[in-house]
């Protein structure tokens, strides 16, 4: 399940094959679930859950969505801008943390 | 197809930014009063979406099996986990068996967790709603005569975007811890 309206063929997946989606996805959600209750650090448990996160998502456009079979050039289309998006939002998101220390004046 | 979806995404990433940026500016997210969220409920909705997410690529392989009849019964499917999710968001907001975040003190507008709570989880529930009515719609075409095999993979591929989006609101809104006491 991959390709866009002009393609011949799409990305068929096995009915194995979208049960272990369903499995990995289910088992990265309790995953998230069990992290966030922990009584870990805050820092930690945050860090931990982006990184569960971005993993998730990851496989569930590569795999499920199957941007993995697609070609470079696509791969390349999609990744470029999120790419670019996730260093924008972590210079901001920084920022705003730096703002919020009280490091920088206002 | 998928141009549709990164520039749909960025539509995301713009609120999913902007709601980073306020939460890492905010001391305190989650004032004094203010309800938590359900996270074990929210957790159940998630299952729903991930099992929509795998009827529908049965509804594709039915499709381009040619076997329209397991077609609309996977697509059927697919739309009832809408629908169940659009119910549980309906709960979580409003109430059906218990009070709803709105009765227990969370107004839009009165914080920036409440803000950015129900603008993200209500974009994102109206492509639940768009995703529902083009499964439905798909599905009534399909009974009439066979829709194609694109024209499915088009429709999962949006649908799977709806639940991929969801996996990343969910950690960001409801698991992220929010630092304050109930």
């Amino acid at each position: 399940m991959s390709a866009d309206a002009g393609s011949a063929k799409g990305h068929h997946l096995t009915p194995a094959q979208t049960w272990v989606i369903l499995g990995v996805l289910v088992v990265l959600t309790g995953l998230e679930v069990v992290v966030a209750m922990s009584h870990g650090s805050r820092g930690l448990v945050t860090g931990v859950l982006l990184v569960l996160v971005i993993a998730q998502a990851a496989y569930f456009a590569l795999v499920a969505m199957g941007l993995g079979s697609e070609t470079r050039t696509m791969k390349q289309l999609v990744a470029v801008p999120l790419l670019i998006a996730a260093v924008y939002a972590l210079v901001l998101v920084a920022d705003a943390v730096w703002r919020a220390a009280g490091w920088v004046s206002t | 197809m998928w141009i549709f979806l990164l520039s749909d995404w960025l539509s995301f990433a713009g609120l999913l930014l902007a709601y980073g940026i306020l939460r890492a500016e905010s001391p305190v997210w989650r004032h004094p009063g203010e309800p938590g969220l359900n996270i074990p409920f929210t957790a159940l909705l998630t299952l729903v979406l991930a099992v929509s997410s795998v009827t529908i690529i049965r509804a594709y392989d039915a499709s381009s099996a040619g076997d329209r009849q397991a077609t609309s019964r996977w697509l059927a499917v697919t739309a009832l986990g809408g629908l169940l999710f659009l119910i549980g968001q309906y709960a979580e907001w409003v109430g059906i068996l218990h009070p709803g975040l709105l009765k227990e003190g969370l107004v839009f507008g009165q914080s920036a967790y409440a803000s950015t709570f129900y603008v993200i989880t209500g974009f994102h529930g109206l492509h639940v709603v768009a995703g529902t009515l083009y499964l439905l719609v798909t599905l009534a075409r399909n009974l009439r005569r066979a829709v194609s095999a694109n024209e499915v993979e088009l429709l999962g591929l949006f649908w799977h975007f709806v639940d991929f989006v969801w996996n990343i609101v969910f950690v960001l809104v409801y698991l992220i811890p929010t630092g304050s006491s109930p």
